[in-house]
């Protein structure tokens, strides 16, 4: 058994094999035996663990995801199938997913990590940037000369890409 | 899972939001710039542009992903001044493109449509490549790369990882020139050139030929890995003079599908047989030089061979690994008479049966195989064999062709004779 110590003063004792999905706990407890002293992870509170573990218990089963550099997103191949479960599972709030992302990226959840960051998006695709800002309370910050740049600048890549 | 609750709880909702700045209110700013990749790889180009113009934080990341590949469709010779000029103007763009793509998609003769332009300038192509300082790939296809007055590269030698040529006309203007070949010594270290299709406009004359020979820059030219495919029977030649002296250094790795005169194809692995250790020959013989290819084939420090379709003895000596594709009874004889004189290194043989006709794939067909000579003079010689591998190649196409298990079960009838037959694998594709 594997426990750890989030934010908030939260307990969580779990089996080594769901700890282990999160490679941060896998490093922390050098993969050895039960872990004694509780793995302080301050970066994350317990309504964002209790999630995460939810997904880790979930996915037990999986097969190892192949090795991967660091900051390399998932090959689409590589993804696993967001089934019907992980679809629901990740139907949360914005705020919520949003920390989701950062804890699967602390932790080291590519797999979960791609899954939320897969639904931010979902929530993109086919919004204006002026939909994008106002979905995610965005404030762009671009001088009016910017923005004239950024106008020619696309229009140039979307010819190039065409 | 167990949860135990701290003795006085934290109210707090959210302990990253407390990590973050007051005054930054949106959670979508909050992501860090090295996890915006892993939201932009599952949006279309259309997206990526709308993320590019959120916000400085959003931007960088975006104008990466959506200009590391950029294709030039040639419709008409003004995209490719166009691009070059776009490019000129623009040093920071440059440094982020990784891969170029010259192809045309338009099929040409629709009807009432005007037959678009399929020729690219080598000139204006080498001045593209030259400013792209970050470019690791190139892919051309079904275009012409000519040039009007014989070509010589102004650019310092380009190293790329993967050079795709499908379908590519490299034209010169005479016998003497050498535009074709001052622009495929233009490269640097090549790590995997393929090619498919393609036809050198004149080939190159002997004079030529020996010209290329003492080129400095083509001996320091580096390939892996090299595919040559050809459908043709008149074009090889100068694609075969040209891939002689790339791969004269370093060519490990060779996968010929061809058609032509095997003459061109045995100097080519002639060649290269010095660093060669893996071949694979998928040639349909049309000529009548066969034994032309006998000389070069033998290849000492070779490791692993596959052929398809090759109904002629080859000398194995040195090979551990070796693939047969069988496609009829006839390549099944000619695989049976080169172990009657395979070298006792052999440690793996595979049978590929991509019999062609339902006759051949029949329980009866597979059966009428001499198997039992197989076993008498062949694997029976080989001490060393550590694996036997036969892999029935599935032909969906074809309900009439019975069940690959069934056919197993042929094979297995027919090879009792082999006292290890305990090597025997069926893999399936």
């Amino acid at each position: 058994m594997v426990t750890v110590v989030v934010s908030d003063g939260v307990t969580f004792t779990m089996e080594q094999d769901v700890a282990f999905q999160c490679g941060l706990i896998a490093d922390f407890a050098g993969g050895g035996g039960d872990q004694e002293e509780p793995i302080p992870i301050q970066a994350v509170n317990s309504t964002v663990m209790r999630k995460v573990i939810e997904y880790c218990e979930h996915h037990r089963n999986d097969p190892p995801q192949p090795e991967v550099p660091e900051g390399t997103p998932l090959e689409r191949k590589d993804r696993r199938g967001r089934d019907a479960w992980d679809k629901q599972f990740i139907q949360v709030e914005q705020e919520l997913l949003f920390e989701i992302i950062l804890a699967a990226n602390y932790l080291n959840i590519k797999p979960l990590l791609d899954l939320g960051c897969s639904q931010v998006a979902e929530m993109m695709k086919g919004k204006t940037p002026a939909e994008i800002q106002q979905m995610f309370n965005i404030v762009n910050g671009f001088t009016a000369d910017e923005e004239a740049q950024n106008g020619e600048g696309e229009e140039k890549a979307r010819n190039l890409n065409s | 899972m167990n949860i135990e609750y701290p003795t006085t709880r934290d109210p707090q909702g959210s302990s990253l939001a407390k990590a973050q700045t007051a005054t930054d209110s949106s959670v979508a700013n909050r992501i860090p710039p090295e996890l915006q990749p892993y939201i932009l790889c599952h949006l279309d180009n259309a997206s990526v542009a709308a993320c590019s113009l959120l916000s400085h934080h959003w931007r960088p990341h975006a104008q990466n992903h959506l200009l590391k590949e950029i294709t030039l469709i040639p419709t008409h010779r003004r995209n490719e001044n166009s691009l070059l000029e776009f490019l000129q103007s623009q040093p920071r763009v440059c440094h982020i493109i990784r891969v170029l793509k010259v192809k045309n998609s338009s099929r040409v003769g629709n009807p009432g449509m005007e037959i678009p332009e399929r020729m690219v300038s080598i000139d204006i192509l080498s001045s593209i490549l030259g400013v792209l300082p970050m470019l690791s790939a190139l892919y051309i296809s079904r275009v012409d790369l000519i040039s009007s007055r014989p070509f010589r590269s102004t650019v310092a030698p380009k190293s790329l990882d993967v050079v795709n040529l499908d379908s590519v006309v490299l034209g010169t203007i005479s016998r003497r020139d050498n535009s074709t070949h001052n622009f495929l010594s233009s490269f640097g270290t090549i790590s995997q050139l393929i090619t498919q299709n393609v036809h050198v406009g004149v080939p190159p004359s002997r004079q030529t030929a020996n010209t290329i020979e003492s080129s400095k820059t083509l001996d320091e030219l580096k390939i892996c890995s090299a595919t040559v495919l050809s459908s043709t029977v008149d074009s090889p030649r100068g694609v075969m003079d040209t891939l002689q002296n790339y791969a004269r250094t370093s060519l490990q790795s060779l996968k010929i599908c061809y058609y032509g005169d095997l003459r061109y194809l045995g100097r080519l692995i002639d060649a290269v047989s010095a660093q060669l250790v893996n071949l694979h020959l998928c040639i349909h013989l049309q000529t009548t030089s066969e034994n032309a290819l006998i000389k070069p084939i033998s290849l000492s420090r070779c490791v692993s061979l596959r052929t398809l379709g090759f109904t002629i003895p080859l000398p194995y000596r040195g090979w551990t690994s070796v693939t047969h594709d069988v496609s009829s009874a006839k390549c099944f004889d000619a695989m049976v008479e080169v172990l009657r004189s395979a070298p006792q290194t052999l440690t793996e043989l595979t049978l590929k049966m991509s019999l062609s006709t339902s006759a051949d794939r029949s329980s009866e067909g597979v059966a009428s195989l001499p198997w039992e000579t197989l076993v008498q003079t062949g694997l029976h010689r080989l001490q060393h064999l550590e694996a036997f591998r036969v892999n029935f190649t599935r032909d969906y196409h074809d309900d009439r062709i019975v069940k690959d298990e069934y056919l197993d079960e042929v094979v297995c009838a027919k090879l009792t004779s082999w006292d290890r037959i305990d090597m025997l694998v069926f893999d399936s594709e």
